[in-house]
C-alpha cells in the first residue's frame, strides 16, 4: 500500500524543495539597472513547482478517495491472475537490493578512478557488475574477467590514442 | 540550392565522413535492435567522441546513429515480439505475427523498404522546409524567442507522458538545473553554495547520458538479466521475398504514413515513439480489411515503420531552423551542435550552411547505408540478439562515465552523470515524462536569456512581450496546448467513468 502514497509524498518533497529554493534566491543580488534582476526567474521557477506540486499532491489526494470508495470491488479484480501470453514472459518483481548495490558499485568505481587508475578499476568494476546481474548458477567468474579485462584494455588504448581524452593512470602510472 | 546540396555532399563524402557515417549506421542498427538500449543511448555515449572530429564527421557520426538507432528496432519487433525502441512498438502488431506464419522475411523487407522511403520522404521535405523558415525566423527578436521557447516548453510538458501537472513540474525541474551557475546578462553565481565546480553549471552532456542512458540501465538492473536466446523465432534466410507488384499496393499506404510521421515529428515533445502507433491506427481505420490487423497483414507493418523513419527529418526541421529540440535526440543533436562552437537558430543555415548541408547530405547517404546493411547483413544482425545484457550494460555504464569524464577532464561531472541517472531512475519509477526535463533544461536559459534582454529592450515593459503579433501567437498556442489538454484530461475521466457504471 506504499504506492498509494507515494503520488503525496514526491507532491511534498518537491514543495519543500521549491521553498528552499525560493528561499536561496534572496541572497542573489540585483546587479543590472532593470525591472527584474537574476533572482525573477529563479524565483518563478520555485513558484511555479510549488503551485505544481500543490496541484499534484490535491489530484492524488482525491484519487486515493475515489480508490478506496470501490476499492472491494477493485482488490477483487486484481486478485485475479492475469492469463495472457505475457504472463509466461513476466519477470521476476523489481528487486531494489540490486539496483542499490550498482549505485554503489558505481560511486566506488568514481570515488577510486583517480587514485587505482582505469584499467584496473574498470576491469574490477565490470566483473562485480557482471556478477551483480547474473543469476548465481550462470556466474562464469573466468569468463567475465577475461572479457571485464580485454575491454578495459580496449577503451583505454581507443579513448587515448584516438579521442586523445586522457584517462586517469592511477598506479599504473 | 542545389549548389549548397552538392557542397554538403562533397564536405562530407570524404573518406572519413563517409567512414563516420558508416560506423555511425551499424552502431545505430546495433543499439537499436538489442532490446533495452536506444538510438538516444547511443548518441549520449557517442557525443563526447566527437569532441575531436570537425563539426562535418561528427554530425556525419551522429545522423548515421541517428537513422541506424530508430531502424534497428525493427528486428526485435519482427523476431521477438519485443520492440528494440518505442518507435517499433506498433511494429510488433503485425511484423510478428508475419514470422510466426513462416514470412519473417517478407515482413522484413516490407519494414525495411518502409523505412527506406519513409526515411527519405522526411529528409527531403527537412531540406525543402527549414531553409525558408529559418529565414522566416531571423525576424525574431527577444520577444519571440521567448515566445517560441515558451511554446515549445507547454506542448512537450502536455504532449509527453498522460500527467499535464507531472510534465510541466519535469519541465521546471530541469529549468532549475539549468539555474545553477552563472545567470545569463549580469553573470551572477546562481545556486553555487560556494561550490566552484557549479559555477560554469551543469554540463549538458552529463546530464543527457546520466537521464537517458544510466536511468535505463538503473532499471534493468532491478531484475537479473535472463538471455534471450531460444525465444526468438528462426529467421528464414529462404522463403518468399518481395514483388514489385506487392509493394507498390502500399503506395497509399507510404503516402499516408509519411505524412503523419512528419508531422508528429515537427511537434515538439514527440516522435517516432508516437508516430508508429497512430499511423497504424490510421492505416486499420482507413483499411478495407481492418480484421487482418493484428493477424500478420504487411500493411500494418509499412505504416509502422514508414512512419517512424519518416519522424526523423521531421524532428529535425525545428532544430535545424529555430534551434529549438523537438525530441531527445535533437536535443543531443543541439549538444553536438554547441560542441563544435556551432550556434544553434536562424542563423545557421546563413552562417554555417556547410555544416547545415553536410547534415541533409549524412542523412541522405545514411539512409542508403541503411537499407543496404539491412538487406545483406540481416542474419548478422540477428545473431546480435544474442549477446547477453549482463555483459553488455556494464560495459556501456563505463562508456557513459569514460564519456562525462572526458567532457572537462575532471570527476565532478562524473557525479553529475550519475547524480542525473538517480534523478531520472525517479522519474521513469513515479510516472514523470524524461523528455521535458532536458528541454526544461535547454530551453529555460533560451526563456530567461530573452526575457531579460527583451525587458531591456523595452525599458522594463511586459507588454511588448504579448502585443508583438508573432509573440503574441506562439503565446496563445502555448495557452491552447494547455488548456487543450486539460479538457482532453476532463474528458477521458468523464468518459472512463462512464464506462464503470
Amino acid at each position: 500500500m506504499a504506492r498509494k502514497y507515494e503520488g503525496i509524498a514526491i507532491g511534498t518533497f518537491l514543495a519543500a524543495f521549491s521553498i528552499f529554493m525560493y528561499v536561496s534566491t534572496f541572497s542573489i543580488k540585483k546587479l543590472t539597472e532593470s525591472s527584474i534582476g537574476s533572482q525573477f526567474v529563479p524565483q518563478l521557477v520555485a513558484g511555479g513547482i510549488f503551485i505544481c506540486s500543490v496541484i499534484l499532491i490535491a489530484t492524488e489526494w482525491k484519487k486515493i478517495k475515489a480508490v478506496s470508495d470501490e476499492s472491494a470491488r477493485l482488490t477483487a479484480e486484481a486478485s485475479k491472475p492475469v492469463q495472457s501470453e505475457e504472463s509466461a514472459l513476466a519477470e521476476e518483481p523489481a528487486n531494489y537490493k540490486s539496483v542499490t548495490v550498482t549505485v554503489l558499485l558505481i560511486i566506488g568505481y568514481m570515488l577510486l578512478l583517480p587514485y587505482v587508475g582505469f584499467l584496473i578499476m574498470t576491469a574490477l568494476y565490470l566483473v562485480g557488475q557482471m556478477l551483480l546481474l547474473t543469476e548465481r548458477s550462470k556466474w562464469k567468474v573466468g569468463r567475465f574477467s577475461i572479457i571485464a579485462i580485454v575491454t578495459s584494455l580496449f577503451i583505454y588504448y581507443i579513448f587515448r590514442s584516438v579521442f586523445h581524452v586522457m584517462l586517469p593512470m592511477g598506479i599504473l602510472g | 540550392m542545389m549548389e549548397m546540396v552538392l557542397e554538403g555532399f562533397a564536405s562530407v563524402l570524404t573518406f572519413n565522413g563517409v567512414l563516420m557515417i558508416l560506423l555511425g549506421t551499424m552502431l545505430g542498427l546495433l543499439f537499436g535492435s538489442i532490446p533495452g538500449l536506444t538510438a538516444t543511448m547511443a548518441i549520449a555515449i557517442c557525443l563526447p567522441i566527437t569532441y575531436g572530429m570537425t563539426p562535418a564527421e561528427g554530425m556525419a557520426l551522429l545522423m548515421g546513429l541517428y537513422i541506424g538507432g530508430v531502424s534497428g528496432g525493427l528486428i526485435p519487433a519482427i523476431l521477438l515480439k519485443l520492440p528494440g525502441t518505442p518507435s517499433s512498438i506498433a511494429t510488433t502488431f503485425d511484423g510478428y505475427p508475419m514470422s510466426q506464419k513462416g514470412e519473417s522475411k517478407k515482413a522484413f523487407s516490407y519494414a525495411i523498404i518502409a523505412s527506406f522511403l519513409g526515411g527519405l520522404v522526411s529528409i527531403l521535405i527537412l531540406m525543402l522546409i527549414s531553409p525558408p523558415l529559418a529565414q522566416f525566423a531571423l525576424k525574431f527578436g527577444p520577444y519571440e524567442y521567448f515566445a517560441v521557447a515558451l511554446f515549445s516548453l507547454t506542448l512537450i510538458a502536455s504532449l509527453s507522458g498522460d500527467s499535464l501537472v507531472k510534465g510541466i513540474l519535469s519541465g521546471l525541474i530541469g529549468m532549475a538545473f539549468a539555474l545553477v551557475g552563472s545567470a545569463p546578462i549580469d553573470a551572477f553565481p546562481r545556486f553555487t553554495f560556494g561550490m566552484s565546480s557549479l559555477d560554469a553549471g551543469f554540463n549538458l552532456l552529463p546530464a543527457l547520458i546520466g537521464l537517458f542512458a544510466v536511468s535505463e540501465i538503473l532499471i534493468t538492473s532491478e531484475r537479473k538479466v535472463k538471455s534471450l536466446k531460444g525465444k526468438a523465432l528462426d529467421y528464414q534466410s529462404k522463403g518468399a521475398g518481395l514483388s514489385l507488384k506487392e509493394m507498390s499496393a502500399q503506395s497509399w499506404n507510404f503516402v499516408r504514413s509519411s505524412a503523419i510521421g512528419v508531422g508528429i515529428g515537427i511537434l515538439p515533445g514527440i516522435g517516432g515513439g508516437t508516430s508508429n502507433i497512430l499511423s497504424y491506427i490510421a492505416a486499420k481505420n482507413q483499411s478495407k480489411k481492418p480484421e487482418e490487423f493484428g493477424k500478420g497483414t504487411p500493411d500494418g507493418v509499412v505504416a509502422s515503420e514508414t512512419a517512424n523513419n519518416a519522424s526523423v527529418g521531421g524532428a529535425l526541421v525545428p532544430l535545424i531552423s529555430l534551434g529549438i529540440p523537438g525530441d531527445t535526440v535533437t536535443a543531443m543533436l543541439l549538444g553536438g551542435l554547441i560542441i563544435h562552437g556551432l550556434t544553434p537558430g536562424p542563423l545557421l543555415i546563413t552562417q554555417n550552411g556547410d555544416i547545415v548541408y553536410a547534415i541533409f547530405a549524412a542523412l541522405l547517404i545514411a539512409n542508403v547505408f541503411m537499407l543496404v546493411m539491412l538487406m545483406g547483413g540481416m542474419r548478422y544482425f540477428v545473431k546480435l540478439l544474442s549477446i547477453p545484457q549482463n555483459i553488455l550494460l556494464p560495459i556501456i555504464i563505463v562508456l557513459c562515465v569514460v564519456g562525462a569524464f572526458g567532457v572537462n577532464n575532471r570527476l565532478f561531472d562524473v557525479s553529475a552523470l550519475l547524480i542525473f541517472g538517480l534523478i531520472g531512475y525517479f522519474f521513469i519509477k513515479f510516472g514523470f515524462p524524461l523528455i521535458p526535463i532536458i528541454l526544461g533544461f535547454i530551453l529555460g536559459p533560451i526563456l530567461e536569456t530573452n526575457l531579460r534582454r527583451g525587458l531591456m529592450l523595452s525599458q522594463g515593459d511586459f507588454t511588448p512581450f504579448v502585443t508583438e503579433p508573432i509573440a503574441a501567437f506562439f503565446l496563445g498556442f502555448a495557452a491552447l496546448s494547455i488548456i487543450l489538454k486539460v479538457w482532453q484530461g476532463r474528458k477521458t475521466k468523464k468518459s472512463g467513468s462512464a464506462l464503470d457504471i
